[in-house]
């Protein structure tokens, strides 16, 4: 059945690691890895595997935040989805043709049709804009030349238009400023990408922007914790304490909130808070008495109150 | 109200499908029973790419717990959903892996031993523990050399004990891609590590 002309038998290989051969099997199979070296090899692999990947006591306690992490954040991200591109398509169309009809009723309206309208703009302006450009433009606004510095750095081979724009604003004087981010969800996933890469103070800055610029969205209420979770890598246990609190005091029946409680025992305990600490044990320990934190709540209390 | 921890780990596959068909429609409730009930299976599977003490687990099941809630709207049903999971997460923690070691920001390695080294839980003498943790390097650079496909076929076989028709129905292929890159694979192994003495003596040491 399983001769050296025969694919090999890797459904058996697995089965074998299970322990489910019947003997004629298990003979089978040792007889044809004394044959194969490329399944030897991949038995000696698969020993190599089993080495790892054991449970740990703390998988449990790392499923339930993860589990409750990425659950909020998946529930949030139904409230921005994201444009199909038919969606788009046809919602463009729609806008390319109510302006155009909206243009031409207004040129009709003013008798010249739209080269009229553009006509009188740019080459006729009214009195009274006359007056007041008068005031303070020069009579012809031509595109002033660019500085000599600033047209060296333009005409530099220059491949990312990204790379240029702070060079030009330095040479300028002006302050560099970062592009604008577009909504709530993007930032939120830009810090989160961050922190994954191991930027950790950058993570944090990201979040702080994030709860700055959009403080109404669950995005700004979620980084909290999350901004919470890198201070305190970061041996910040104060500052990630105010961040745990922000988000208990934003979100008084938040889903993290159990996540937040055990943030802030964290910190206290850090910080040598002990009867704060234990008040938040006891806080967390009532409020989820199920927690996947609860047992070690239990233990800490009764430490605590010795 | 959630559902008690125990009866989420143990819930019946019709069960997941369930919750994997709320979470698609972004039901949080959903979505977190369903992380709760197939992200243990994801953390052993990230560990066995990773090594047993590999420090961002935790990091690395966010991402794949993302992955695999993105992707439940795709779902067939073609395999069990924690097949799925699992799928997600070799895929995710491989991808993690490339990704690290091509930033050279951080040598997993040096961090998998390190943590093996501080291990107490185990009856091993420190030169078995040195020995275990030079073999999870040689495994893991292995990894590192196969094209992404095979890698991902070897480790759902060799580390998860997947069946060729499992693996199929996980990956979204027909099986006899699956024995193909499954037999590349095993040819690339066994080529390296015919090519390398140390290797060999690790692998050796070992059986």
């Amino acid at each position: 059945v399983i001769g050296a002309d025969r694919p090999c038998p890797d459904d058996l290989l697995a089965r074998a690691r299970a322990g489910g051969l019947s003997e004629l099997e298990r003979r089978a199979l040792t007889a044809h890895l004394v044959n194969c070296g490329a399944c030897a090899t991949s038995a000696a692999v698969a020993a190599l595997f089993r080495e790892g990947g054991d449970s740990l006591p703390a998988d449990a306690s790392i499923v339930a935040r993860v589990a409750r992490r990425a659950g909020a954040q998946h529930a949030a991200g139904r409230r921005a989805p994201r444009w199909s591109g038919r969606a788009f398509a046809l919602a463009t169309v729609t806008l390319l043709l109510v302006t155009s009809g909206a243009l031409a009723w207004v040129g009709r309206q003013s008798g010249g049709g739209l080269r009229s309208i553009f006509h009188r703009r740019v080459d006729a302006p009214t009195r009274a804009e006359t007056d007041h450009r008068s005031q303070r433009r020069p009579a012809s606004v031509e595109i002033a030349p660019l500085p000599p510095a600033l047209d060296a750095v333009v005409d530099q081979p220059v491949v990312s238009p990204a790379k240029r724009r702070p060079a030009v604003a330095r040479l300028a004087g002006a302050s560099v400023r970062e592009p604008p981010t577009p909504n709530a969800a993007a930032l939120f996933a830009d810090a989160n990408a961050t922190r994954r890469r191991g930027d950790l103070r950058g993570a944090v800055s990201l979040y702080e922007v994030l709860r700055r610029q959009f403080p109404a969205t669950s995005e700004a209420r979620l980084s909290a914790i999350s901004m919470a979770d890198v201070l305190l890598d970061l041996g910040s246990p104060a500052r990630a304490l105010d961040a745990y609190g922000a988000y208990l005091s934003e979100n008084a029946s938040g889903s993290l909130r159990e996540e937040a409680l055990f943030g802030r025992t964290r910190c206290l305990h850090a910080l040598d808070r002990g009867p704060d600490e234990l008040d938040t044990w006891r806080a967390l320990v009532r409020e989820f008495p199920r927690s996947a934190y609860a047992p070690l709540g239990r233990r800490r209390i009764a430490e605590l109150q010795r | 109200l959630r559902p008690a921890a125990a009866r989420v780990a143990a819930a019946s596959e019709p069960e997941l499908l369930e919750w994997a068909r709320r979470a698609a429609s972004f039901d949080r409730q959903a979505a977190e029973s369903l992380l709760l009930a197939v992200g243990p299976a994801m953390v052993r599977t990230i560990r066995k790419v990773l090594g047993p003490r590999a420090p961002d687990v935790e990091d690395v099941l966010q991402e794949a717990s993302e992955g695999l809630l993105g992707a439940l709207r795709t779902f067939k049903g073609e395999c069990t959903v924690r097949h799925f999971a699992c799928r997600v997460s070799v895929f995710t923690a491989l991808a993690w892996r490339r990704t690290v070691s091509f930033r050279g920001g951080q040598d997993l390695s040096v961090a998998t031993a390190e943590a093996a080294e501080r291990s107490t839980s185990r009856d091993e003498s420190p030169a078995e523990e040195v020995l275990r943790a030079r073999r999870r390097e040689a495994l893991e650079m292995l990894l590192d050399e196969l094209p992404a496909p095979q890698a991902e076929v070897l480790v759902l076989h060799c580390a998860l004990d997947f069946s060729i028709d499992e693996i199929a129905a996980a990956v979204g292929r027909p099986s006899e891609t699956i024995r193909s890159r499954l037999r590349l694979a095993k040819r690339a192994l066994r080529e390296r590590i015919g090519a390398s003495t140390e290797l060999a003596e690790l692998l050796e040491a070992r059986s």
